[in-house]
């Protein structure tokens, strides 16, 4: 680094690239670009065209651009006219997902990343909307670190999910694939489901793929992936229930759910214990015998 | 910024908030959050409690949760979750550093069992709770208060009486004990009252029983001291009531009695004393060599040879082995070994210490179905005083072996029965089954050397431990050893789970225990081992409980579930819902299986319509055999059994049902 030698135009060229760079940044960022500079100038001494050259040539996208932009450069894009919407809409979430990941962008860099990302975007989506996975796919794709992580991070708690309580759960529970069954287990019973933020977390904590913990949830019958209703029926579907009318009366309360059942969530599991209260059914963690389950249930649909 | 307007509250609530935030960054940060608060306030004069709104929904966590503390707010999630009734504290009396100390403890447990006031205990398993257990348990302790008798209400486990719950006993000193049944709250009063007044309540009690005592150990409890009081005289003795002359009581001898959340009751009835026989006077190959000549059968469904499951084990190459004890059951009928572990966990504990000085184990785990919760919480306890006791942990009773043993929560999936699933499950993958060879015994848990066991199986260890192979190998029939513990469900009068030795017939167990059919009607049908059992016809059963003699019939001895079925149960509707059943849980790794139940599925669905034919009687006989033979697991093997056994023994049904729509 050492033996670079400035001409005045380089080091002020360079100086803006530097202010192009996050604050806190800046200072780790600092020799490593120095260290490719001084590659790119191989001994001369560093004029305003030797940044400019390094900067078009040799540093990767989305940087690229939005350096040439600050440093006042045409980039070849630019005689395109990018796109800055998305070409068929906005699915789910995925336009303040997008919007979160310009964050990250210095301010006055943040227009000339809108553009790229939403060429590639738009890429992705190939003339349907732009869905959440593309947004995911951009970050995990494009986005180099630390901005990656913190942009993962923040993507968890944008549903209203509060990771700090999985994060706690990962902290009491160190270990490798062998635990993660359990953590579930405690992440269900603090959220009620196991929502998708925290497979994300649990995912990059743990080093194991979002597809291998998908896989996980769907494939043990003890997990949900979506928010419980208000009340739970929980429907013994049983041998011994069903012997003694429990799907039956599966089918009765499922016909009288239909249409009528919002905030109701309704299960069935393979045996409740029970088997003394047969037709057993739990309902909000308490369990009834069939008959007497009947006047529960008209009070929680005359609700 | 400057339109803010500020109510002093506000203001206050406002400084607060920057107070939390670290000095370097205050300054720096408070025009943004102004900023906010302007917009949130819109306008109108801020107050502490637009403030603390703000906090709670605008701000991202975990700065939201750190400042609704230092704004001395509770965090949403706190007023959610639901108050948990409060469990009094577990605690341990003393220490055992060696097998000596075991009679101290002892006196401590047995001054619990007969308490010097008096001891009321509530039947508190899964069946208990189900009919209302808890609530009598509160009432109880209101009730006692109230009338100001001193006494010790207490839960305890299961009897096996299901059908009788909620179950209450009432224990004085030199008295009978004497056991109330189908107890409501309001009743609960009365038996307080009749407590303190040496009375019983006639049209509420059971049984009485005069003693109690442990066939295997020889310990138990003399209730009664002198004569008969006056009052107890027309009370039934349960020593002469059928339900419990017809038992063999060898691993719920306990249940019922003692409280599971206390390690001394259970050293009272002679627990721990096995495992301080082979730590001071056995060598591990003698433990097996007791194992394999008492001739125990798996009690999980394929009925295979503990001590040859040992012995391999024991041989096996490896630092580190494993005991798992596999309490998955994912068979939908069954309580008992629920109720069984909820009520005396500390026999399975001692059972997989043994195992573990046996084969040179250093850990185990206790996988239990993902919806016991009950049972994972009592065996964590009974674990947790164990190791404080020093009888878990190192150098157990200063005999040199050291032991650990954790509990594992299942994710519900019946497959995970099947032992190489239950170890995938185990090592936080799924529930799949592996190829064999290698066998669990050589390569099982993270490829170590491990031995699966039942968790019934593992309950009788202590036992043979104790009382020698060969005593074990005298109960039972020359082909199936000891007693088995038999759920009982369906359409019976009397729901219950009950130990008998095997051997016992059929017919007698839904006579003696469940009183019949519910209806009243005959019997029709009825399947033992779960949904992978045959479904057998009235016409079998006199058959015993026995793992050949079953098989031979058609069907699994299993883990234990009876269901019954009466004149009116619809046969073809019954193996439907199994072979859906099927369909619902098999894994998917191995295609006879994932295809074949689909197949079932649907031939099955045309016969339970009225659109069957001979053709399709044959296919799916064809369907059976192939998935028999190409399935990866018995799950699959099995799982064209219930129609097949319901075509076998019900012909006649159903031709009738399937020609439904084509007649």
């Amino acid at each position: 680094m050492s033996d670079i030698k400035w001409l005045p135009d380089g080091q002020k060229t360079f100086d803006k690239v530097m202010a192009a760079v996050p604050a806190e940044m800046r200072d780790t960022m600092k020799p490593k670009l120095l260290q490719m500079l001084a590659g790119k100038a191989a001994g001369q001494p560093v004029s305003k065209e030797i940044v400019e050259a390094w900067v078009s040539e040799d540093l990767p996208e989305p940087q690229r651009s939005a350096l040439m932009a600050a440093l006042g450069l045409k980039t070849e894009g630019e005689e395109k006219a990018a796109p800055v919407a998305a070409a068929a809409g906005w699915d789910g979430n995925s336009e303040a997902l997008f919007e979160r990941m310009l964050q990250e962008v210095p301010d006055m860099m943040r227009e000339v990343f809108r553009g790229k990302l939403m060429g590639i975007a738009n890429d992705k989506a190939q003339g349907g909307p732009i869905k959440e996975e593309h947004i995911y796919a951009i970050v995990k794709e494009v986005v180099p670190e630390p901005f990656k992580t913190n942009i993962l991070n923040a993507y968890a708690t944008m549903g209203g999910v509060d990771v700090s309580k999985v994060e706690t759960i990962l902290e009491n529970t160190p270990g490798g694939q062998e635990k993660v069954i359990g953590v579930l287990h405690a992440v269900q019973e603090e959220f009620g489901y196991i929502p998708r933020e925290a497979l994300v977390l649990i995912s990059q904590k743990k080093d194991i793929p979002l597809s291998t913990l998908y896989r996980l949830v769907t494939s043990y019958a003890a997990f949900r992936l979506e928010e419980p209703g208000k009340h739970v029926i929980t429907v013994c579907n049983g041998t011994g229930c069903h012997v003694c009318g429990g799907s039956d009366m599966l089918k009765t309360i499922e016909e009288k759910l239909a249409g009528n059942g919002a905030g109701i969530t309704l299960e069935k599991v393979r045996c409740l214990g029970s088997c003394n209260s047969s037709p057993a059914i739990k309902i909000d963690g308490e369990i009834f015998s069939g008959v007497q389950a009947q006047a529960k249930l008209e009070a929680i649909l005359s609700e | 910024m400057a339109d803010i307007k500020w109510l002093p509250d506000g203001q206050k609530a406002f400084e607060k908030v920057m107070a939390a935030v670290p000095e370097g960054m205050r300054e720096g940060i408070r025009p943004k959050l102004l900023e906010m608060l302007g917009a949130k306030a819109a306008g109108k004069a801020v107050s502490e409690k637009l403030v603390k709104q703000w906090v709670d929904k605008d701000l991202p966590e975990p700065q939201r949760s750190a400042l609704m503390a230092a704004l001395g707010m509770n965090k949403g999630g706190d007023a959610k979750a639901a108050p948990k009734a409060k469990k009094a504290a577990w605690k341990v009396t003393g220490k055992v550093a060696k097998a000596d100390d075991l009679a101290k403890i002892k006196k401590t447990g047995q001054d619990l069992l007969v308490s010097a006031t008096t001891r009321i205990t509530v039947s508190s398993a899964t069946c208990g709770f189900a009919k209302g257990a808890e609530a009598v348990f509160a009432a109880l302790q209101t009730a006692v208060k109230k009338q100001k008798v001193k006494a010790d209400v207490v839960q305890v486990g299961g009897s096996g009486m299901a059908y009788a719950e909620p179950i209450v006993d009432v224990i004085k000193a030199g008295k009978p004990r004497i056991t109330y049944g189908n107890v409501t709250p309001d009743r609960v009063a009365d038996i307080v009252k009749a407590a303190a007044g040496g009375k019983v309540v006639e049209d509420l009690v059971l049984m009485r029983r005069d003693d109690i005592k442990s066939e295997v150990t020889g310990e138990g409890i003399a209730y009664k001291k002198g004569a008969l009081p006056a009052t107890m005289k027309k009370v039934k003795d349960a020593s002469k009531l059928p339900f419990f002359q017809n038992q063999k009581k060898i691993v719920t001898a306990n249940s019922g009695t003692i409280s599971p959340d206390r390690i001394e009751e259970y050293v009272a009835m002679g627990g721990y004393a096995a495992l301080a026989q082979a730590l001071s006077s056995m060598t591990p190959a003698q433990v097996i060599k007791e194992v394999k000549a008492s001739k125990i059968r798996g009690r999980g469904g394929a009925g295979f040879p503990a001590g040859i499951k040992w012995e391999a084990c024991s041989k096996a190459e490896g630092d580190v082995k494993y005991i798992v004890c596999n309490g998955s059951e994912g068979d939908p009928e069954i309580g008992m070994h629920r109720s069984f572990l909820e009520s005396d966990p500390h026999m399975l504990i001692e059972g997989m210490i043994i195992a573990g000085f046996a084969v040179g184990a250093s850990e185990g785990y206790v996988y239990l179905n993902d919806r016991y919760l009950v049972a994972i919480e009592r065996v964590e306890i009974a674990i947790a005083q164990a190791k404080k006791m020093g009888l878990l942990g190192k150098n157990i009773m200063g005999s040199g072996f050291s032991f650990d043993l954790q509990v594992k929560r299942g994710g519900g999936a019946y497959v995970c029965g099947e032992e190489t699933a239950l170890l995938n499950s185990l090592e936080g993958s799924f529930g799949e089954p592996r190829p064999r060879p290698p066998l669990p015994v050589e390569q099982g848990l993270f490829g170590k050397p491990t031995v699966v066991n039942n968790l019934e199986t593992l309950s009788n260890i202590p036992a043979i431990a104790l009382k020698g192979g060969k005593w074990f190998a005298g109960i039972g029939t020359p082909s199936s050893k000891g007693t088995k513990i038999v759920a009982l469900s369906g359409n019976v009068a009397q729901p219950c789970w009950v130990e008998v030795a095997l051997g016992t017939k059929v017919e007698d167990i839904i006579k003696v225990f469940g009183n019949g059919t519910a209806s009243g009607k005959k019997v029709k049908a009825f399947q033992t081992g779960g949904p992978s059992g045959g479904v057998l016809s009235a016409k079998q059963l006199k058959i015993k409980l026995d793992y050949d003699a079953i098989g031979k019939a058609g069907s699994l001895l299993g883990s234990g579930g009876l269901l019954v079925m009466d004149e009116d149960a619809d046969m073809v509707g019954f193996a439907k819902f199994l072979t859906d059943f099927f369909a619902d849980e098999s894994c998917g790794k191995c295609t006879p299986c994932r295809e074949g139940v689909k197949q079932l599925q649907e031939v099955i669905g045309n016969i339970a319509d009225g659109r069957g034919n001979k053709d399709q009687l044959q296919l799916l006989k064809r369907m059976g055999d192939a998935m028999s033979d190409t399935c990866f697991c018995a799950l699959g093997k099995t799982a064209a059994e219930p129609m097949l056994t319901v075509m076998k023994h019900f012909p006649a049904e159903v031709n009738k049902r399937m020609l439904k729509k084509i007649n």
